[in-house]
């Protein structure tokens, strides 16, 4: 009620500062903006200094704007381009200007808050940012997977090679402990969802039986449908002290999308045709077996089964089994169509995707289509409006792979298949697999699981300036927009696949269809405030945010099926599992942001209110303040162009974990009655948000004339009140009991340096690296230490433990005295992350290639210890000492770290050499072509890894905020390789 | 436009802006209902009779859910079983090496104190139970009393001499006593006793319909002859401890439903089926490919021309895993919707000659443990000379007649010392005395736990 009114009288100050404003005496400023070659620049910002006067170059590079009738400083500004001012007399009312590209993009503006934004230069956070150029370098299978190695402080992993995604990002390391993981997804002012709704496929894996937990279904979080393409810039609040303004929804961190837009002048086309393939890039390999060795292993106890065994052995020929699986080069490729263009009235940018990633398993892939239209309207001086629609439609394939208990999941079979075991098809016949209770080629030919998504996301943004005065301005920002996305998952497992028996009903089929809708409403005000002769500008802003998330779903599984039909109806035996969550929230908040001092100092505060269902109690509001300055230095010494501090605080939350304010009881039917029964979790009436407190402090410095930079940054996040299970005693009735009680603290460091070491005519070089350190410790646990992920301590779990880090790998290790305790044995975060990009541009031909290099960051290899467990491992024979079976006796023997590994790598992740052809050639391609660029390029083409799993980057659970980097049968790894020709015109 | 028209205008606009934010707020939406599940604070006082219903059914279900697990894990431990899984080697290195608190070794205990929770709650809600009479209450009662009692004696049964806590706790934070063995099952056998007392005011119906598996034993009666059938086994378990409680066993066992002539198969059984929400039977799986194998030792040992032995089991393919091997399959179970016993006469007959024999009433044990030898066996009657004797055959016919159905080899052979006994199928592998406590229950208690 109070903070209704506060807003209310925020409104009506800004109104009655707009009246006492006066108008002064004005002329007119005309003139051209051009790049270093004369090229007109477009869309490039020309302000009066010290005023909120402003205006926009056309198509030409021209502009025409009134100014005070006095001298006065002109800026003018274009992303890409440096920043250039000049004094424009009294007297003069001409005006051109050249401005030079801004290659390590020093100028840029990044975000501050919800319709505010300051140039980079005045920045007091570290806001990462990625360019559209920077993402579409190499052809990437989804969003995510662009960003990796390109932000310090982001790590950015694929949870299996599956085509169609699967990735998880975290910022500044783990900040929640059983909360959402992944950070909230902004595309132009609509927060979207990335949900990972799982596909189902437990049905057939059984992966959740024996009491694991289940998200193994190796699902997609939906960010994946986004067109990369589409995107003009990312940018990234890492922690708490630039994402306060986003509030309890912002803990992990905030990716704010801006897609393109159109530009005033005629129609530019831009036609993108990739084409390429992909090759598996690691094999596990498997044991080379001898008939004393299939004797000594297999210990046949009668002459008839020593018999079996021989005949099974044959003459010792193999068959490389995961090439055959995992061996397909189908093609994969990509088009992509954009137009943009307009008035300056109306301007528009439309673009078309059409996508398929084939995989290298025949049968698996990736199908991607996608349709923009962003709209931008001027209604008048005072109204603009953009409207951006976007509809997008993909179907996964994506196999059967992970964790299983049905002998199903392809690297779940594979380690106990021997190389010399014969199950190819014959006359069409697929041969029972002697070893498994699935044969995997059968398996690949005959079970579908194909991933549906038809996508809408859609926003309005419309900018109603209610005044615009040379001393200040109040703009009306009014902002929704809604995601809709249905998703449909079939599964299909014939009758006749050698599996089906298992379980007394042959033939499975899983329809799953879930439909999620979010929506939002912003209304924000914006007053600007500039009293004159480069004294100060003050920025208000205010507003408040509803938000709707309402995901509703419901899967179908059917066992039993009538053979040749797949219809849910079609079966003995049908299951329903329904999913249902509907969360409303609401917020207010307010920020004051203030340069002065010749534009040196910014000093900033802001709140943000927030409210949620989720919370124990609904109306209550939470508060999250912020604060932030920085301080530059033009100029400090000759080769230091500027220096810059700067020091940031806030807090943001993460919301109650959905649900967990009930003590729900769960239904189950027993002889076609139902029945109630105390379920797992007992609920928490009094549930509240987590809540981040973090201290960023960081240096910027740029020198040698902007040809390089540094930026280092230190943070400490410190997160209380995080959600834990509590383990009750079993004999409450209950496994757990959700509470707010822990606390962590995360430190660390990011250095971001960029040097132009070459710059002469058309040769360029760019190298940019990034240094990522961060530290995790549990600092408060009012619980005792808990095992979390995995598969228990002898196989290696995650442990919450106070004083330890939050994500130590720990297992069972033998001590001299015969007992068996549970120690640390690793720790899944990394020492450290570096990523190296260079860009080489020599004539019409540019090279340029991303490292990621991860030290450190242990893995628990039970695909490994599979293998072990079959003595089938490459490095397993008959000898006792051969390493393979050193492993798993000494694992047998209590030492859980035979399989806790080391999971470093060094990425080639990107490499492209592009060679844009000459004017001649592209003229020949039609009269408007412009520009054409053929390129070849490849995606993580080169890993060097000392770990002996597929890759690296695995996670069997999914997303996870700690119990990531556990292989249990992944989808293997890929290379891919595309040709590109891109043409503009 | 004058300044002060202007600044009117926008006093106006602003003056709007402000309503509609008002407005938005004001929507009284800010409650999201549980939209998933039934809620515990919406059943616990004065329930409505279908609530009863749901709460009654729901205490079968829980007894239902741990029913296979426990039948096939005790019966692996007690060498009649092996579940050979590749996809989990625990089965074998739990179940027959090490049992881990925190994995295997910590089974079969919070699924039976939830369902005792269930118990407590539906016990407590009855009683508040305006739509219920006072009969029907104390049926009520006395029925869910039964189900805590044969929850417990699981635990009993898994756990042996590290204890059963006596109830479950009465909120979250409440930490039950764990008694000692004797103690455990005493409590046990009086509860048994206290819902005796229920059911026999219980009038003539129970005011919610039982499943299907409890024809027979469906009203307030008869459903004490099933109660009678489980304080007999629980008193039998403390016979080694005082022979007196044989006497009681028996007493137990002559109101219980014990009848020689009456089909072996008479019982209570928990049902399975294909319905959608409703479990299958968890001890079936497809002959064709099963990891569930019977222990070479049951044909080996098996008396020549035992016709449970081709009854219950059969020859098929060999698997192998982990060094250990089998190619008997269990056929105890025809396909997923077979149902499974809780208790059934065949047991009882047993149970009595048991409990004769611990008084030396080695005629009457005889007697009974030929009709088994000969209506279940199709074998011929025998004479033993020593109770010594006559135990070893009681032993050697329990484990064939109740083989994949009870788990009761490895509670017998722990019973009378004879674990050591039990075949090793390699010199790493142990016959594990008992579950341990499991390690969240050890952990919410302060790290140990001793039991009194």
């Amino acid at each position: 009620m109070r903070s209704r009114r506060v807003v209310i009288i925020a409104i009506s100050a800004l109104a009655l500062a707009a009246a006492t404003a006066s108008a002064q005496q004005q002329r007119r400023i005309t003139g051209r903006i051009a790049g270093a070659s004369g090229e007109p620049l477009a869309a490039a910002s020309v302000i009066i200094a010290g005023t909120a006067l402003g205006t926009r170059t056309n198509d030409a590079g021209e502009f025409s704007l009134l100014a005070p009738d006095a001298d006065v400083q002109l800026i003018a500004r274009r992303i890409g381009f440096k920043q250039q001012s000049v004094r424009v007399p009294r007297d003069q009312s001409q005006v051109t200007l050249t401005l030079e590209r801004d290659v390590l993009m020093l100028e840029e503006q990044v975000v501050t808050g919800e319709n505010t934004s300051v140039a980079r230069r005045n920045a007091a956070n570290d806001v990462a940012t990625v360019s559209s150029t920077e993402l579409t370098r190499a052809p990437t299978p989804t969003l995510e997977n662009a960003l990796a190695g390109k932000i310090a402080g982001a790590t950015v992993s694929q949870n299996s090679g599956a085509p169609g995604g699967g990735l998880q990002v975290q910022l500044r390391g783990v900040t929640t402990i059983n909360g959402a993981t992944d950070p909230l997804y902004i595309v132009d002012g609509v927060i979207v969802s990335n949900d990972a709704i799982s596909s189902g496929a437990n049905a057939i894996t059984a992966a959740a039986a024996g009491g694991n937990a289940s998200p193994q279904d190796n699902a997609v979080n939906r960010m994946a449908d986004f067109n990369p393409a589409d995107i003009e810039r990312i940018e990234v609040l890492k922690g708490a002290s630039a994402s306060a303004i986003y509030g309890s929804k912002a803990s992990n961190g905030v990716v704010i999308i801006t897609t393109k837009r159109g530009a005033a002048g005629s129609t530019q086309f831009n036609a993108v045709q990739r084409v390429g393939t992909q090759s598996l890039s690691h094999e596990i390999g498997s044991r080379h077996w001898t008939v004393d060795g299939v004797y000594a292993y297999f210990r046949p106890k009668t002459a008839a089964d020593s018999a079996s065994y021989r005949s099974l052995y044959g003459t010792g020929s193999t068959t490389n089994y995961e090439k055959l699986l995992f061996g397909a080069h189908d093609p994969s490729y990509e088009t992509d169509l954009s137009a943009r263009g307009g008035t300056d009235v109306t301007r528009y940018f439309v673009s078309g995707l059409l996508k398929r990633d084939a995989g290298i398993m025949s049968g698996t892939g990736y199908d991607k289509q996608s349709v923009r239209a962003n709209l931008s309207q001027t209604f008048s001086s005072r109204l603009n409006v953009d409207v951006n629609t976007n509809f997008m439609h993909s179907n996964a394939q994506r196999g059967l792979t992970n964790n299983d208990n049905s002998g199903t999941s392809f690297y779940m079979v594979l380690p106990f298949t021997p190389s010399f075991a014969k199950l190819q098809p014959v006359n069409g016949v697929y041969p029972a697999n002697p070893f498994e209770r699935s044969n995997p080629i059968q398996t690949r030919d005959l079970l579908q699981n194909q991933e549906n998504v038809y996508r809408f996301t859609g926003s309005a943004n419309a900018r109603f300036s209610v005044f615009a005065r040379e001393r200040q301005t109040l703009s009306l920002n009014v902002n929704g927009g809604i995601d809709q996305f249905s998703q449909r998952n079939d599964i299909f497992s014939p009758n006749e696949l050698l599996f089906e028996p298992q379980d007394g009903l042959p033939g499975t089929t899983v329809r799953g269809s879930t439909g999620n809708v979010n929506s939002n409403l912003d209304l924000s005000v914006v007053h600007n405030y500039s009293p004159g002769a480069g004294k100060y500008t003050a920025t208000t802003s205010a507003g408040v945010q509803r938000e709707r998330r309402d995901l509703d779903g419901a899967s179908i599984l059917t066992r039993g099926l009538i053979p040749g039909q797949r219809g849910v109806n079609q079966g003995s035996s049908v299951a329903v599992a329904p999913v249902r969550q509907l969360v409303k929230d609401f917020a207010y908040f307010a920020q004051e942001e203030l340069l002065m001092l010749d534009e040196r100092l910014l000093v900033t505060g802001a709140f943000r209110a927030d409210r949620s269902t989720n919370n124990g109690d609904v109306n209550k509001f939470f508060f999250f303040p912020k604060a932030s300055a920085s301080y530059r230095v033009p100029n400090a010494t000759p080769w230091l162009d500027e220096a810059k501090v700067r020091f940031a605080f806030g807090q943001s939350g993460l919301p109650a974990i959905y649900g967990s304010k009930f003590t729900s009881l769960e239904t189950t039917v027993y002889d076609a009655e139902t029945g109630v029964q105390v379920g797992l979790v007992a609920g928490d009436r009094t549930i509240r948000p987590e809540r981040q407190t973090e201290l960023e402090a960081g240096v910027d410095l740029q020198f040698f004339g902007g040809r390089s930079l540094l930026t280092v940054s230190g943070y400490q996040k410190a997160i209380r009140d995080l959600i834990l299970l509590r383990r009750l005693a079993p004999t409450s009735g209950f496994q757990d009991q959700y509470f707010n009680g822990a606390q962590l603290r995360n430190r660390g460091l990011e250095v971001t340096g960029a040097i132009t070491p070459l710059s002469v005519g058309t040769t360029t070089w760019i190298s940019r690296a990034t240094f990522s350190k961060n530290v995790s410790v549990i600092t408060h646990l009012p619980v005792p230490a808990f095992e979390t992920g995995g598969f228990g301590a002898n196989l290696g779990a995650f442990r919450i433990e106070e004083g330890k880090s939050a994500t130590q790998i720990v297992g069972h290790t033998l001590l001299a005295d015969g007992s068996q305790p549970t120690v640390q044995l690793g720790d899944a975060a990394p020492n450290f992350q570096m990523a190296f990009a260079n860009e080489l541009n020599v004539g019409a031909w540019r090279l340029y290639g991303l490292v990621d290099w991860k030290k450190g960051g242990d893995i628990i290899n039970l695909t490994e210890f599979l293998y072990d467990a079959a003595g089938n491992t490459k490095d397993y024979s008959a000898d006792p000492n051969s390493a393979g079976q050193r492993r798993i006796s000494r694992w047998a023997d209590g030492f859980t770290k035979e399989y806790v590994q080391d999971g470093s790598f060094v990425k080639v992740r990107e490499i492209s050499l592009a060679y844009r052809l000459p004017s001649g050639l592209t003229r020949y391609l039609g009269g408007r072509t412009h520009s054409a660029r053929l390129e070849l390029s490849g995606r993580n083409l080169l890993t060097f890894t000392p770990y002996r799993g597929l890759d690296p980057e695995v996670s069997n659970f999914g997303n996870q905020a700690i119990a990531r980097n556990i292989d249990v049968a992944p989808y293997p790894p890929s290379r891919s390789y595309f040709l590109t020709l891109d043409v503009e015109f | 436009m004058t300044t002060s028209t202007y600044a009117s205008q926008l006093a106006r606009r602003v003056a709007g802006l402000a309503f509609a934010v008002a407005a938005l707020h004001a929507c009284k939406d800010a409650f999201v209902p549980d939209l998933n599940n039934p809620s515990l604070e919406g059943i616990i006082s004065n329930p409505t009779r279908a609530q009863v219903q749901t709460m009654a059914r729901g205490i079968f279900d829980g007894n239902r859910s741990d029913q296979g697990g426990f039948i096939r894990d005790l019966e692996i431990i007690g060498r009649d079983a092996y579940n050979l899984d590749a996809a989990d080697p625990r089965w074998v290195t739990e179940l027959l090496i090490n049992l881990d608190p925190g994995g295997f070794g910590g089974a079969h205990w919070r699924v039976r104190y939830r369902n005792i929770k269930g118990a407590d709650l539906l016990v407590s809600a009855a009683g508040t139970a305006g739509s219920l009479s006072a009969p029907e209450k104390a049926a009520t009662i006395g029925f869910a009393q039964t189900f805590k009692a044969l929850d417990l004696l699981a635990v009993a049964e898994s756990r042996d001499t590290a204890g059963v806590a006596s109830d479950a706790g009465a909120t979250t934070a409440d930490l039950t006593p764990i008694l000692c063995r004797d103690n455990g099952l005493a409590r046990i056998s009086a509860l048994l006793d206290s819902a005796k007392t229920n059911l026999n005011a219980g009038g003539a119906a129970f005011p919610f319909a039982l499943p299907g598996g409890f024809a027979g034993f469906d009203t307030p009666a008869s459903f004490l002859r099933f109660n009678r059938a489980i304080k007999a086994r629980a008193e039998i378990y403390l016979g080694t401890s005082s022979a007196t409680h044989y006497t009681t066993a028996l007493t137990a066992l002559s109101e219980s439903f014990v009848d020689t002539t009456a089909s072996l198969d008479l019982g209570v059984y928990h049902l399975y089926s294909l319905a959608a929400g409703d479990q299958s039977n968890p001890l079936f799986q497809d002959p064709a490919t099963t990891n569930f194998r019977a222990h070479p030792s049951v044909r080996d040992s098996a008396e020549a021309g035992d016709r449970r032995v081709s009854r219950k089991t059969m020859i098929g393919d060999v698997k192998t895993y982990q060094g250990l091997s089998s190619n008997i399959i269990f056929t105890v179970y025809d396909s997923p919707t077979a149902p499974i016993p809780i208790v059934r006469n065949e047991e009882l007959i047993l149970l009595r000659a048991q409990a004769n024999l611990g008084l030396g009433n080695l005629v009457a044990a005889t007697r009974d443990i030929n009709v088994i030898r000969v209506r279940s066996g199709g074998l011929t009657p025998r004479v033993y000379a020593t109770a010594g004797a006559a135990l070893n055959e009681l032993l050697h016919q329990k484990r064939y007649s109740l083989l994949w159905e009870s788990g009761s080899r490895w509670v017998d052979m722990r019973l009378y010392g004879r674990l050591a006994t039990l075949p090793k199928d390699a010199p790493t592998h142990k016959v594990h005395p008992n579950f341990p406590i499991p390690q969240a229950e050890v952990l919410a208690r302060g790290g140990s736990v001793r039991c009194q």
